[in-house]
């Protein structure tokens, strides 16, 4: 019998959204100069930036590491996902 | 078991079966408008009409309420049975028998109506799915049930949408007399306030952390995500081929 896996990556099909090297690309164009690993880092560094809010917000410590394991979790980048596609709806 | 009017079963046995002559003649003379023969016609086959009610019958149907409904089948064969093309009135007879059954059951069925041929194809569905389940081992596709059956997938998908069975909240259900709509966990806010509360200032809180990104990370989060900020902005959001196609 398979073992039943936790969800490892996060697919941008579920979204419709872009891979690295395209928002690379887009983001050229518009005079951001990067590449397809600039492009994962900000995103990471963006959830990055989220989980230490809330994590400070709810008197919570984590360690710099920490916070990159959750930031990086599919599950927390789904939640965070679904959260501004909320927002959006409610402009 | 199936109980059977007292007026049907004394028409029955006062009806013996007809010969294949004698049912020529009546059909004969009920084509020309004969009503006593017409009459005689039709009582004389209502053995068919129970014999194909009971094969139709399920519980959530009357069965004499099927009968009744079996029985507007039978007289309208009567009515268009063409003795002279030399076949057996049973034979013509059961079509339309069958037919109004069918129809009949269909409308009983569900909340809403769904045509009787949709829920025919309905069932040739199952059919197939449970069959190339047994041979493949997995559930099939729309595609593969579309290509056994010679429909196409778009078809089929609609079909299946189409007679999805729909339960009522208040429906008693068989184990217990609570109804669905007692077992349904309550998630107004009425219910569990202290939860409600806390969900909505985890939310506060995170929309607030969501200000703190820069225009930079916002824009490649969204942009990752497929989160359109503005639905005209192909620039920065190009069109994929499928929707280039679909355009």
């Amino acid at each position: 019998m398979k073992a039943v896996r936790n969800k490892k990556y996060v697919t941008t099909n579920n979204y419709n959204g872009q891979d690295y090297r395209t928002i690379a690309n887009i983001m050229t164009s518009s005079g951001d100069k990067m590449n397809h690993n600039t492009v994962r880092n900000i995103i990471t560094r963006g959830f990055c930036k989220v989980v230490k809010g809330i994590s400070s917000d709810y008197g919570v410590k984590y360690s710099a590491e920490e916070i990159k394991r959750i930031a990086q979790s599919p599950d927390f980048q789904d939640s965070i996902v679904e959260i501004m596609k909320g927002g959006l709806n409610e402009k | 078991m199936t109980l059977l009017n007292k007026e049907f079963s004394d028409i029955i046995k006062n009806n013996p079966l007809l010969t294949k002559i004698q049912e020529f003649e009546l059909s004969k003379k009920a084509k020309n408008g004969d009503l006593k023969a017409r009459q005689k016609l039709v009582e004389s086959n209502y053995r068919l009409v129970i014999s194909i009610s009971k094969k139709y019958h399920r519980n959530n149907v009357d069965f004499n309420d099927l009968l009744q409904e079996s029985s507007t089948g039978l007289l309208k064969a009567v009515d268009r049975f063409d003795p002279d093309l030399g076949y057996k009135f049973s034979t013509y007879a059961c079509w339309w028998i069958k037919q109004a059954a069918l129809s009949y059951i269909n409308e009983q069925t569900g909340s809403f109506k769904v045509p009787t041929h949709s829920r025919m194809l309905y069932s040739k569905i199952r059919h197939k799915v449970d069959q190339l389940e047994l041979e493949t081992g997995k559930k099939p596709t729309i595609k593969q049930v579309a290509e056994a059956l010679e429909e196409s997938p778009k078809k089929i998908a609609y079909t299946v949408k189409a007679n999805k069975q729909s339960i009522s909240y208040d429906a008693d259900t068989s184990e217990d007399v609570l109804s669905l709509k007692d077992k349904l966990p309550d998630e107004s806010f009425y219910s569990n306030p202290a939860d409600v509360l806390e969900k909505k200032e985890l939310m506060r809180i995170i929309k607030q952390n969501l200000q703190k990104l820069s225009p930079k990370e916002d824009k490649i989060i969204r942009l990752r995500f497929g989160l359109e900020e503005d639905p005209g902005n192909t620039t920065d959001f190009p069109l994929t081929q499928e929707m280039k196609d679909y355009l």
